[in-house]
């Protein structure tokens, strides 16, 4: 490559020769040259031409012009250069021009123009540019720059110039628009085919940039850069710095602001261009956290991507870390609103599909999520992960922990998290209103992954429904639920009760299957579920319903029951006496009053002079509601003559007959008068 | 059979004018239920527009009119069924984004923020948004999208029809840009433009 170049210069350099030689004969005055391309290492030119006129005095003016420039960084941004000489000398195949302008057109239609001392020596293969200090864009340069047998130096100052001339160096490489503030600094490159070394120091001040979307931009942001590098074989060592003391950065998401404290970062290491880049130490130091340590490894071809990274973040504020640097990073999903307190620290160790390792320490951290009604405080321990290395066993201790209105009080946790798997170590045992809540089994696996299955296993001892129900605000529920509930499986956006519940409500049993959560961390959670009810005590519910009086049994069953918010949108329930109950069946008067009441103001009593009584026998009784689309199909126990049984009258008299009529009543109505039959003071005689 | 020779009668009329209609998705009422609920959304500030009907077309009369045609040879009680919105979900899910709107509706009118073909938002000009509030503008945005999601999907469900889910997107997606107020921004065939 380089003898090309020495041809190309040659063949010139004898242009030249035949121009300035003594005349031997006819003048020359004029001369054109015209080259179709240059290529040399590291460098490249398109079309160059050449013209050269010598006036009748024997000054000589020339002018070089080389289009389609590829040069290295930072002259990347350099596409035309043109070199004019007014008056230049000739010494042998040297060409000296003392008042020289180099013209320079850059990306982007910029153009810069140096007057400059050009010194052109094609036969020894050197070019030699001195610009004195002057006026470019807005600011003050200094340029020396030499070219000896395809060995660059340069070294170039440049004081309070626009902005937008680090555009023009930064062109190609980020597609940013830089609209104000001020550059200074100095360049000094040596590049030669097997050496160079590059020392840059750059300061900003009141930066303004912005790419087109306005998603990485900074306003009055003075900062500095400092880079030093030396060729070594193919890559280049380098030791680099910078700093942000003021103003304000957004690279979409997270927002940078120098407030008291600087941004700073420093990194050395090996860069091979096209092949890796290897960075031995990195130090970030950024507001609210305390200075990251760490090395990073990174293959360039033929993607980048990430090999090795490993880094240590001291013991930090965790709101500070969170709120600045992971929420941008959340979206509006379930861990985008969180509420946190405390200090921690991480470390991590990873390979690109090697062994990897992290740990996760936490220092009296609260976590807590309004809109899921969830708080942890007072968490202490080590979390740790590993891959493909022995497993490290993680502890984590809390004081409280609080799901919805309900507290759980202290526990610990023993858990080993291994790749994409976790596996609880030993029981966690935690106290839940008058009982226990016992974590016998959780296990995880596929964690992150679409196919992720988390199953735990519960047990309890037993727990008081009444202080249950008055906790999550519930009707008033009497009796308890104790015993294994069956394992609980999440999958799929779905969390699932492989089993039934079973618990004693009401004097008798309740069993819930086929329970399930849908969407349980998204915006609208939904609940299905089906019951059976059975020797429901009457006496006990009525009692705590403050529904009147009635005495019997009952059985039922909840089908399809679906709750959206927490609120009833659809189910299929019937409740009724059981078949063979033989036990007392008496309904007071006001019970009547409201069961009429809820089946609508339509039901009639049968006989009116039974008003007086305050006690009635009854056969049987039952109410059924299949709950669509915000309208409850209502039946009975059975049909009347016209409309449905609600209570069918039978036993001693006196006797009463509640009979309903209408059959599709609006769900929201009818929980007005479940509400008003609460709360009512008394019976109302009609 | 008799009902299914005049469906096909109506079916031949439209489709001779080249346009298909689903005769299964009551359109009319889905316009009425997202004018609903974007009134509700928007507050005062959605630009009251008096025509339902959408703008622009031979296609969209000759809809029109084979909707009408369709209504006459019908049985009334499906031409006028009424989209069930009033379900809790979709209760809770007005009620977040109209909460979120008092921040939004100042992107909107600043251009930051603009109307999508799919019935949702996005941050088309973050520049316009001051530098230190763009992390919020872009989480607002995320917020909106997941709501809106969420809102299309509850009302098929409310319906019991989870197959509605696409065209009630579709009708919401004309009806937030028809109720925009003048100035606001919306995607029309794959470019920006102002109301």
């Amino acid at each position: 490559m380089i003898a090309r170049t020495r041809r190309a210069a040659a063949a010139f350099a004898c242009a030249l020769c035949l121009a300035f030689a003594p005349q031997r004969g006819a003048a020359l005055d004029e001369l054109q040259l015209s080259l179709d391309a240059l290529q040399a290492p590291g460098w490249s030119s398109g079309p160059i031409q050449a013209q050269l006129h010598a006036d009748a005095a024997g000054a000589i003016r020339l002018r070089v012009q080389a289009r389609e420039l590829v040069l290295p960084a930072p002259l990347q941004a350099v596409r035309t250069a043109m070199l004019e000489c007014a008056a230049a000398r000739a010494a042998g195949t040297a060409v000296h021009c003392p008042e020289a302008r180099l013209t320079l057109e850059l990306d982007g239609a910029q153009r810069i123009s140096i007057a400059a001392v050009v010194d052109l020596d094609p036969g020894a293969g050197s070019l030699r540019v001195r610009a004195p200090r002057q006026s470019v864009a807005g600011g003050d340069l200094t340029l020396r720059l030499e070219l000896l047998r395809g060995a660059l130096t340069l070294d170039t100052r440049i004081d309070a110039m626009h902005a937008s001339m680090l555009q023009a160096a930064l062109a190609g490489a980020l597609p940013i628009a830089a609209s104000e503030g001020t550059i200074s600094g100095d360049l000094t490159l040596q590049l030669a085919p097997a050496s160079g070394t590059v020392h840059a120091a750059l300061d900003v001040t009141g930066l303004g940039f912005s790419d087109a979307a306005g998603l990485h931009a900074g306003e009055d942001v003075d900062a500095s850069l400092m880079l030093d590098a030396r060729r070594r074989g193919a890559g280049w060592q380098f030791q680099a710095q910078a700093a942000m003391r003021a103003g304000t950065v957004f690279a979409t998401p997270i927002l940078l602001e120098a407030t008291a404290q600087p941004l700073q970062a420093r990194a050395e290491g090996e860069w091979i261009p096209g092949q890796r880049l290897r960075v031995a130490q990195i130090e970030l130091s950024a507001p609210g956290v305390a200075a990251i340590t760490g090395t990073l490894e990174a293959v360039l071809a033929p993607q980048p991507r990430l090999d090795a990274l490993a880094f240590t973040l001291p013991r930090s504020d965790a709101d500070a870390l969170y709120r600045r640097y992971l929420r941008p990073f959340a979206g509006a999903g379930p861990v985008s609103d969180l509420t946190l307190s405390g200090d921690l620290s991480l470390a991590l160790d990873w390979r690109a599909g090697a062994a990897a390792h992290a740990q996760l320490t936490l220092f009296d951290v609260d976590i807590g999520d309004a809109a899921g009604g969830f708080a942890v405080l007072g968490l202490d321990g080590a979390l740790h992960w590993t891959r493909q290395r022995a497993v490290r066993p993680s502890r984590l201790a809390w004081e409280d922990l609080q799901i919805r209105s309900l507290a759980f009080g202290a526990g610990a946790m023993d858990a080993e998290l291994d790749g994409r798997a976790l596996r609880l170590l030993a029981p966690v045992q935690m106290p839940l209103l008058d009982g226990r809540v016992r974590l016998e089994r959780l296990q995880a696996r596929a964690l992150g992954l679409a196919e992720q299955r988390v199953e735990a296993d519960l047990s309890l001892t037993p727990v008081s429904l009444q202080r249950l129900s008055e906790r999550l605000g519930w009707l008033p529920l009497t009796g308890s639920v104790s015993g294994d509930i069956p394992q609980l499986v999440y999958s799929a956006d779905r969390l699932a009760v492989e089993g039934d519940i079973r618990m004693q409500l009401f004097g008798g049993r309740a069993t819930l299957s086929g329970v399930q959560l849908e969407d349980p961390f998204g915006v609208v959670p939904r609940l299905r579920a089906s019951a059976r009810l059975h020797d429901i005590d009457l006496a006990v519910l009525t009692r705590a319903l403050s529904f009147g009086s009635i005495e019997g049994r009952l059985e039922g069953r909840i089908d399809g029951l679906v709750l959206e918010n927490w609120q009833p949108v659809a189910f299929d329930a019937a409740l009724r006496t059981p078949e063979d109950d033989d036990s007392r069946h008496r309904i007071s008067q006001r019970a009547v009053d409201n069961l009429a009441s809820l089946g609508g103001a339509n039901a009639v009593l049968s006989s009116t002079f039974l008003r007086f009584f305050e006690e009635f026998s009854y056969e049987r009784l039952g109410l059924s509601c299949r709950l669509r689309a915000g309208v409850c199909e209502m039946g009975g126990v059975g049909p009347a003559d016209r409309g449905y049984y609600i209570v069918k009258g039978g036993g001693l008299p006196p006797r009463v007959n509640v009979i309903g009529f209408n059959d599709r009543v609006d769900w929201a109505t009818l929980l007005d008068r479940l509400r008003a039959v609460a709360s009512s003071p008394g019976p109302v005689v009609r | 059979m008799r009902a299914n020779w005049l469906l096909s009668v109506a079916g031949a009329v439209s489709l001779g004018a080249c346009v298909t209609i689903n005769v299964y998705f009551p359109a009319a009422a889905a316009e009425r239920a997202a004018d609903r609920i974007i009134d509700e959304v928007w507050g005062e500030q959605g630009a009251p527009k008096p025509a339902p009907a959408s703008k622009g077309g031979v296609s969209s009369a000759l809809q029109r009119g084979a909707l009408a045609i369709l209504d006459l040879l019908i049985p009334a009680a499906s031409a006028q069924a009424n989209i069930e919105i009033g379900s809790p979900a979709i209760n809770s899910l007005k009620a977040s984004m109209s909460a979120r709107h008092r921040e939004l509706a100042a992107y909107y009118a600043s251009g930051a923020v603009g109307l999508t073909a799919q019935g949702l938002v996005a941050l088309r000009d973050a520049k316009s948004v001051p530098l230190a509030e763009r992390p919020r503008a872009a989480q607002l945005v995320a917020a909106e999208n997941r709501d809106r999601n969420a809102l299309y999907q509850a009302i098929a469900q409310a319906n019991s029809h989870p197959e509605w889910e696409p065209d009630i997107r579709a009708t919401f997606a004309r009806r937030w840009i028809e109720r925009a107020q003048p100035g606001w921004w919306y995607q029309s065939g794959g470019n920006w433009t102002q109301r």
